[in-house]
């Protein structure tokens, strides 16, 4: 299964949003959105899930217009928020029964999810008596406790602590195994770089930047070298750079350059480790999306 | 339709476990059994002093006094004793003693003869339904008839039976009585006023808390707007009924406990005096029109962001609504429930569930103009709320400042 958006388009008044959206994302594989604040991702989130209309362009799961009746889709939005005081497992089986499940399989999941998620003592309590961090995780029920196929997680790492962070992580890996269409909008690039096999960025409603991580990331010249060795003073003294402990960047001109220095490296020293760095995602972010085009 | 049946339980559940819900109802019942019970109550506190101001109670004292010797001896008294046999007729001593007597509760009332046609009626204090003063004045008058026919010289018999003449009067009212009607026409209208009120602002408040809390984003992509806002707002409704069959079949239970201690007090009766088919109208047009307005209320709540909003955003609302409410209320208080101001109100949709109920619950209204104001309103109904939905599927993601009118349009054109 994937998703398409096609040219998607949408304008606030006269301000346009989003312009010319293109990407598809694949089962099975985690998408990461990302861009700087107000640079479209959440619109193009909620454009995905039919929380109004695009303007123009087309939304496709497998090449066909979304029936949102049949496909089922799980949502995190951005501004989280239920009931507060109502209790949590009467809420959840609210949500899940809207999303179509029967009473019995709704129980029975967000009993499985309270208790993956560790809340499980929190069932009988009022949302509201809950922390931030904990409201989001029962939230997080909400976008998944129906096995939906399209789950849409909009910042879902924002106000969590490092342990849920981690519990959260461990959740979408084991969903991306299970082959759902997992997207993703973050700021925390380290997480983009753990899952997302495929990202794009946005800037200014276009996309800056679209494809395979790894890809992008081949993409991008690679002579940069990173050396470990016991002689590392002397390795500095010869090529230059700033060394840190036993190791050194190495910033070389050319490949054929990288080639020969990483020879000359191997015969005159005594190496511990060397290797060719690729750009951080983080780096890609700053020079795709530093500025508004 | 099988999340319109989800949201419509989860609401209705989220009303009948509502603290405020189920207090307001059993004050409600609570005080409809005080109502009710209040002549038991009132008979159980009511000592043998007390007694006397009753009207079934002991017989009252009544001093007689004429000042001026206006009458013959024992007219008075005949003329008073013909209307009520029941007074015990005292003379005073003099004038003066009177008002002390009254207030010491030593005398009921007290009748003084100022000149043969001018009396002063003394009394401790004049509730609404004592008749007495008027009997009185029936019986003054009798006497001062027979006065003077007695001095132009009409003989005793004759003045007799000039004076025990009567003549009979039957209302046959073609149409309505307005006398019978007004009390639960008053009823019906007052519970609709209040029930929509109390109910638009929970149901507008429902609808904002979800906005203010931003649970609306995961339900907007969770369910279809208009099972969501049918949903919503028929479980209003069904919770309403409840609440109002609890009410008043609580306060016509009471009543039937409590007939006998009621006994034939016209007010009450009133109240609980109403025909059938008006019964059947009555239920007819408070359905339409609390479920109009509640689509109204939902629709209003979606365009805050947040409860504290709704107050000012709902006014237009209200103000359609009391309207209405006043054409109506005015009409039943001059009695003039034909009066061209509530007939054309019993033609608009927003006033005339309570308009075309009173015509007519109290006076004649043809056959064509319900079937016109019912067939307007069923169609303004599913209008308002096909519409309401539109405006609830735009209003929920506006955020920010209140939107005009001109706002929601634009954007549901775009929806």
């Amino acid at each position: 299964m994937e998703l398409e958006l096609k040219n998607v388009s949408k304008s606030f008044g006269e301000k346009r949003v989003l312009d010319n959206i293109c990407f598809t994302a694949h089962a099975g594989r985690a998408f990461g959105l990302l861009g700087r604040n107000g640079a479209g991702k959440t619109t193009t989130i909620r454009l995905i899930m039919d929380v109004f209309p695009a303007d123009g362009g087309e939304i496709l799961i497998d090449g066909k217009p979304i029936d949102y009746g049949k496909l089922g889709t799980g949502y995190l939005p951005e501004e989280r928020g239920l009931y507060p005081r109502k209790r949590i497992d009467e809420q959840l089986l609210y949500f899940a029964r809207l999303k179509g499940m029967n009473k019995p399989d709704a129980v029975k999941s967000i009993d499985y999810w309270l208790g993956r998620l560790g809340m499980a003592e929190y069932k009988d309590k009022k949302l509201q008596t809950l922390s931030k961090g904990n409201q989001q995780k029962i939230q997080l029920v909400t976008a998944v406790a129906h096995d939906p196929d399209l789950i849409v997680l909009d910042e879902p790492f924002s106000g969590l602590d490092p342990v849920n962070a981690g519990i959260l992580k461990d959740v979408v890996n084991e969903e991306i195994e299970k082959g759902k269409i997992v997207l993703f909008s973050s700021h925390q690039m380290n997480y983009i770089e753990e899952f997302c096999d495929h990202i794009a960025i946005l800037n200014g409603g276009k996309i800056a930047l679209e494809g395979s991580l790894r890809e992008i990331k081949r993409g991008y010249p690679r002579t940069t070298l990173f050396v470990r060795s016991p002689e590392i003073q002397k390795i500095a003294a010869a090529y230059g750079g700033a060394p840190e402990d036993d190791s050194l960047l190495l910033k070389l001109s050319s490949e054929d350059e990288k080639k020969s220095v990483m020879q000359n490296l191997s015969g005159a020293f005594e190496i511990d480790e060397m290797r060719v760095v690729e750009p951080s995602l983080g780096d890609i972010f700053v020079e795709y999306a530093g500025q508004s085009v | 339709m099988k999340q319109f049946k989800t949201v419509f339980g989860f609401e209705f559940k989220n009303y009948v476990r509502n603290k405020v819900f189920i207090g307001l109802t059993l004050f409600l019942v609570l005080v409809m059994a005080v109502i009710m019970f209040f002549p038991r109550i009132k008979n159980a506190f009511a000592g043998g002093e007390e007694a006397a101001d009753e009207p079934t109670g002991q017989p009252a004292v009544l001093l007689l006094f004429d000042e001026n010797g206006a009458y013959p001896a024992g007219m008075l008294e005949d003329a008073i004793l013909r209307v009520n046999p029941a007074f015990v007729i005292r003379t005073p001593e003099s004038a003066d003693a009177i008002r002390k007597e009254i207030e010491d509760g030593a005398a009921d009332y007290a009748l003084v003869v100022k000149e043969s046609d001018v009396f002063d009626f003394y009394v401790k204090n004049k509730t609404l339904y004592d008749s007495t003063g008027e009997l009185l004045r029936v019986a003054a008058t009798n006497a001062l008839q027979t006065y003077l026919m007695q001095i132009s010289g009409v003989d005793a018999g004759t003045t007799a039976a000039v004076l025990s003449a009567n003549a009979s009067l039957n209302v046959v009212a073609v149409g309505q009585d307005q006398t019978a009607s007004i009390g639960y026409t008053y009823v019906m209208i007052y519970a609709l006023y209040m029930v929509i009120l109390i109910y638009g602002q929970m149901v507008a408040n429902s609808v904002a808390g979800e906005k203010g809390s931003r649970a609306m984003e995961v339900l907007v992509t969770s369910v279809r707007p208009n099972a969501m806002i049918f949903g919503k707002v028929l479980a209003t409704t069904l919770a309403g009924l409840i609440q109002i069959v609890a009410v008043f079949g609580s306060a016509i239970l009471f009543y039937r406990v409590n007939a006998s201690a009621w006994g034939d007090n016209p007010v009450i009766a009133s109240f609980f005096n109403i025909p059938g088919a008006l019964f059947g109208y009555m239920i007819l047009f408070f359905l339409l029109g609390f479920v109009m307005y509640a689509f109204l209320f939902s629709a209003v709540g979606s365009t805050v962001s947040k409860p504290e909003e709704i107050n000012m955003a709902v006014t237009p609302v209200m103000l359609l609504f009391i309207s209405g409410f006043i054409v109506t209320i005015l009409s039943i208080s001059f009695g003039s429930t034909e009066n061209i101001a509530i007939k054309i109100m019993s033609f608009l949709p927003f006033a005339s569930p309570m308009a075309m109920f009173t015509r007519i619950a109290m006076g004649s209204v043809p056959g064509w103009q319900i079937g016109l104001c019912v067939g307007i309103l069923v169609l303004s109904v599913w209008a308002v709320g096909v519409l309401s939905a539109k405006i609830y599927r735009t209003g929920i993601l506006l955020y920010g400042n209140k939107p005009g009118l001109g706002s929601v349009l634009k954007a549901m054109r775009r929806a």
